[in-house]
């Protein structure tokens, strides 16, 4: 299937089309940039929850089991995100639509590698 | 096996397990759609659909599995001129739906939600946007 790709399950027994990439013109959405998806770390007190969007925005909050907190949020140069990262020492990432690496902490959003 | 291709644009295959331990692959569809495929078989489990009457739904993101097995997953509705609302659907792993939860003040998502449990209480986490998408202005940060 030149130029098309194609979405397969291996099963045990067979291989099986689930979906055929990009859809038909007129169905679905194709040309679609997904929002992020929060990211999460349990592995503390009150979890830290990582969140970005494709309108420049990236945040860090708490969840203290009542309610969220803001830690620090900031506006980036480029509108659209991958979804982020809580990487260890709290550290969070996320890529921008220049594909660059923003690694920065998540307690006070300081850049440490670009 | 052959089977009819689901229509399926950003919604990411993510993998459950049935109550007898089973491993299941759930997958939702530009229909509003929620699937589960058996990984033993390739066969459909089940299709639950989670449209809203009457306006163009489907599902983009991923759904999310949660620790009771559930699963939670993101439907979307265009509302024309712009405006999307999304509804957050529970269904458990038999395909029963459990529950649907309107975003308030015309919320609306095109990404997937996060569950986790917290001082033992499932929680869903979503973000999601109100209003009609504007552009940013680009600041340093």
């Amino acid at each position: 299937m030149p130029g098309q790709w194609i979405v397969v399950f291996q099963s045990s027994q067979d291989l099986v089309l689930l979906s055929v990439f990009p859809l038909p013109p007129g169905v679905g959405r194709w040309n679609l940039i997904l929002d992020p998806t929060p990211a999460m770390s349990t592995d503390r007190i009150n979890p830290l929850i990582a969140t970005a969007d494709n309108l420049c925005q990236l945040a860090v909050l708490e969840w203290d089991g009542a309610k969220l907190s803001v830690l620090w949020q900031a506006v980036s140069l480029r509108p659209d995100h991958s979804s982020p990262a809580v990487l260890s020492a709290n550290l969070v990432s996320s890529v921008a639509e220049t594909e660059r690496f923003w690694p920065t902490t998540g307690r006070r959003g300081q850049n440490v590698a670009v | 096996m052959e089977v009819e291709p689901l229509r399926i644009t950003g919604s990411s295959p993510v993998l459950g397990r049935d109550a007898a331990g089973a491993e299941v692959i759930y997958v939702g569809t530009t229909d509003a759609t929620l699937v589960a495929v058996g990984c033993a078989t390739g066969a459909v489990r089940w299709k639950r659909s989670l449209g809203s009457p009457g306006v163009i739904s489907s599902i983009v993101s991923s759904p999310t599995v949660a620790d009771d097995g559930g699963i939670l997953v993101v439907s979307t509705a265009d509302l024309g001129g712009g405006r999307l609302q999304s509804w957050l659907h529970k269904v458990d792993r038999q395909g029963h739906h459990r529950w649907s939860q309107l975003f308030p003040d015309g919320g609306f998502t095109t990404g997937a939600p996060r569950a986790f449990t917290f001082a033992g209480q499932p929680l869903v986490l979503v973000r999601m946007l109100a209003g009609i998408r504007a552009p940013c202005v680009p600041r340093c940060w």
